[in-house]
């Protein structure tokens, strides 16, 4: 079979007159690609970060806070809903943009792998960020559900046993820990793989 | 339905043929290219406003069904078929010959990195190497080095298929 055959047979293929195209487009839900893959996810985790942020705005009345900390809770927590706030509205625009698939075929990777990229570091700093505020409530939680007085820690007067602290600090630890490998693992899982296919595919447009 | 649509999916019936063509050439199994194809008219149609009607509806068509074809990837958890069965069919019927030279074709194909299947169904849709570099992004030299790299491979694939170019 030569090359000429092989186009005069690609010319006679009528097989695809037998595929049914949908009646109805609404039905159509996409499945496949990176970025709607990532959009679903993103909309998923908008959900959920929304919850935790809510939830966390009702633990003092939850776990009856010392009045002395509900200030300093309440102080952290305003700061940690306007941060918040403000990554929500970036991976609202980030879901609502759409890439142009008309693109030649290596802007539209390049595209594609910069919207990976950008929502993979979007990802990080949000997550990074937090962690202070995990941080500062996880300890604020521990001290009052210890029944330390903050006043006695400021004037070095508190008889914090080396159990209780040692309690602390590897908690904190722990929630450190758990959140830098809750990151690192979801962006590797969610964009890793997608990352490396869209890099090695983009390798292979190099001029040679 | 709305005008827009039932437009849209007037041409989509009229060039189904090669959404079917470029479904076969990426993915292996009847699922994947159902999946594949599904995929395409959702991104015609989700791109279909920027498609400006003075220019060519195929050619429109071909680039973002390409671009989705290139970045569309399995779905995990079915398993990846390596043998792509040729079907056994006996060769003096004409139709059926022609059949098996395509279940070659694209059995070898299969085995042909993302672009250089992009390369390769450009060419059969006798794109100029111009015409080709300009819809990938590439220089013409570039795509005529390519392609040139591209029907090598294939041809090569196709005979270890034990059908000779």
């Amino acid at each position: 079979m030569a090359f000429d055959d092989l186009q005069s047979l690609w010319n006679s293929d009528k097989s695809g007159d037998s595929i049914a195209i949908p009646a109805n487009l609404e039905k159509l839900k996409s499945a496949q690609l990176p970025v709607d893959k990532f959009r679903r996810r993103l909309k998923k985790e908008f959900f959920a970060q929304l919850a935790a942020v809510i939830f966390l705005g009702f633990v003092p009345a939850i776990m009856t806070f010392n009045a002395y900390l509900l200030f300093a809770f309440y102080l952290m927590y305003f700061n940690f809903v306007l941060i918040c706030g403000y990554f929500f509205i970036k991976f609202y625009l980030f879901y609502k943009n759409m890439s142009n698939t008309a693109l030649t075929s290596k802007d539209n990777l390049y595209a594609v792998y910069y919207d990976i990229k950008l929502s993979n570091e979007f990802y990080k700093v949000f997550s990074y960020c937090l962690l202070p505020f995990v941080i500062v409530f996880v300890g604020i939680i521990l001290i009052n559900d210890k029944n330390i007085s903050p006043t006695a820690i400021l004037n070095k007067s508190a008889a914090i046993s080396q159990s209780k602290v040692f309690t602390i600090v590897g908690l904190l630890l722990l929630v450190i820990v758990l959140m830098v490998a809750k990151t690192e693992i979801y962006v590797h899982v969610v964009y890793g793989k997608y990352a490396q296919q869209i890099k090695k595919l983009l390798d292979e447009f190099r001029e040679v | 339905m709305k005008t827009k649509e039932k437009v849209f999916l007037e041409l989509i019936e009229q060039h189904k043929g090669i959404i079917h063509k470029i479904s076969r050439m990426y993915m292996d199994t009847k699922d994947d290219q159902d999946d594949l194809a599904q995929e395409i008219i959702l991104q015609l149609w989700k791109s279909y406003d920027n498609f400006r009607q003075q220019s060519n509806f195929s050619t429109w068509m071909y680039r973002v069904a390409l671009n989705t074809a290139l970045v569309f990837f399995k779905k995990d958890q079915r398993k990846p078929i390596t043998t792509d069965a040729v079907p056994d069919i006996p060769a003096d019927e004409a139709s059926n010959t022609k059949e098996l030279q395509l279940a070659h074709f694209y059995q070898a194909v299969q085995k042909l990195e993302r672009l250089e299947k992009a390369l390769i169904f450009y060419h059969l849709e006798n794109y100029s190497h111009r015409e080709i570099g300009e819809n990938l992004g590439i220089t013409e030299g570039n795509a005529r080095t390519k392609l040139n790299r591209a029907k090598t491979k294939l041809k090569e694939l196709i005979k270890q298929q034990g059908y000779g170019f």
